[in-house]
């Protein structure tokens, strides 16, 4: 609880600097928020490489307005609206096409972990969670990340994505229907195909 | 078979009643479509929550305050660009001005050469005259003032235009200076 304190005290310090223009308080707001929001701009962008701009461009973004920044407001909140809404744009410009599962590279999310076996297994699930998510909307695959990493309200996500609650929760709702029926689809053909090839192997 | 609102249910983030959860537990047992989007749902749902962060690569800060200057300098000199263009606009749009007027003018000297070169010369004339009145007024002016204002006041009046030529450099030479970018 102290601490929780102490960090938001120096987190306020460092906003009131960074609205007066201080490059280095802003700095110091960027190491602490660049986890949150590089992790939302891949997992709505889906590269590392695209993920890395795209979170540059948000905090250059959030730099420009610091001076609009309302301190009443949660910093968390305004930064990551910026960054959803900025993937938002970019993959309705790019008209992000969805990715099978099949058809994914095995290139792949580097995991520090040094078990090979739960390396490989952390990789594969980092696949998985972004084929998902890439079969959804842009706009339903930001409320999907606010809710699920981000352990954001759907006030919050309502607040940071400029919807109703309700219009949330129906997305919310939506994507995980949607969600759940590819996972299915795709375990379906998994197991149809593993199983003619048992019956090939059987002859 | 119907299939709501079982399948509301089964996506539903809210918690069933009692009620609502033994109706979907006993439709869960006769209908296998349920059954595998119930399945599907908490595997997906499962996967989203345990899921670590994705981190980005070390330096991300460094980065971006690298990205930062190099954006400021692109601001400035774009600004730079944009004055030169201004500055560049106002003068060729004074000179067609001027050659405007001019032409405007001297329209008649294109009808008659011997026109224009008779009505240069007046000008030459009188331009000279004139030229030569003020010298007479500044010579007239000036023997009247140095016999009226004492040396002392001539030093303090020619230090004082020093000095605000001094200022006059300086203030100049601040605003042509290119300003500092932030970092």
């Amino acid at each position: 609880m102290l601490r929780n304190n102490i960090v938001k005290d120096v987190e306020t310090h460092w906003l009131e600097r960074a609205r007066h223009g201080d490059p280095d308080a802003f700095g110091q707001l960027v190491e602490a928020y660049q986890v949150a929001v590089y992790n939302l701009c891949y997992r709505m962008l889906g590269e590392e490489y695209e993920a890395e701009d795209a979170a540059q461009e948000t905090f250059l973004r959030a730099y420009d307005a610091m001076d609009r920044y309302d301190i009443g407001r949660p910093f968390s909140t305004w930064l990551l609206s910026i960054a959803a809404h900025y993937c938002i744009d970019q993959i309705r410009k790019k008209r992000m096409t969805f990715v099978h599962f099949q058809t994914l590279p095995d290139q792949e999310v580097a995991d520090p972990s040094p078990n090979p076996e739960a390396s490989l297994s952390a990789s594969q699930e980092q696949r998985q969670v972004r084929a998902l998510l890439g079969i959804l909307s842009p706009a339903d695959r930001a409320a999907v990340v606010m809710y699920y990493w981000y352990d954001f309200s759907y006030e919050q996500i309502a607040e940071t994505l400029n919807l109703t609650i309700s219009a949330v929760k129906s997305r919310l709702h939506r994507a995980k229907g949607e969600m759940a029926t590819v996972w299915d689809e795709q375990l379906n053909q998994v197991i149809v195909s593993e199983g003619k090839r048992n019956e090939s192997s059987a002859f | 078979m119907s299939h709501q609102p079982f399948e509301t249910w089964i996506l539903a983030e809210e918690p069933l009643t009692v009620e609502q959860a033994h109706a979907l537990h006993a439709h869960l047992e006769v209908c296998e479509a349920c059954r595998r989007l119930s399945s599907a749902s908490s595997y997906v749902d499962q996967l989203l929550r345990t899921i670590p962060s994705m981190r980005p690569a070390t330096g991300f800060t460094s980065r971006w305050q690298a990205r930062l200057v190099e954006k400021s300098l692109q601001a400035y000199r774009q600004r730079q660009r944009s004055q030169s263009w201004w500055f560049f606009a106002l003068n060729t749009f004074g000179a067609v001005l001027f050659l405007v007027l001019l032409a405007t003018q001297y329209s008649f000297a294109i009808d008659s050469p011997i026109t224009l070169i008779l009505s240069s010369v007046r000008l030459a004339t009188s331009w000279l005259s004139f030229a030569n009145v003020v010298q007479e007024i500044l010579t007239t002016f000036l023997s009247v003032i140095v016999r009226i204002v004492p040396p002392f006041w001539w030093v303090v009046v020619a230090t004082g235009i020093s000095v605000l030529s001094l200022i006059w450099i300086f203030s100049l030479r601040q605003l042509l200076l290119p300003r500092r970018t932030i970092l």
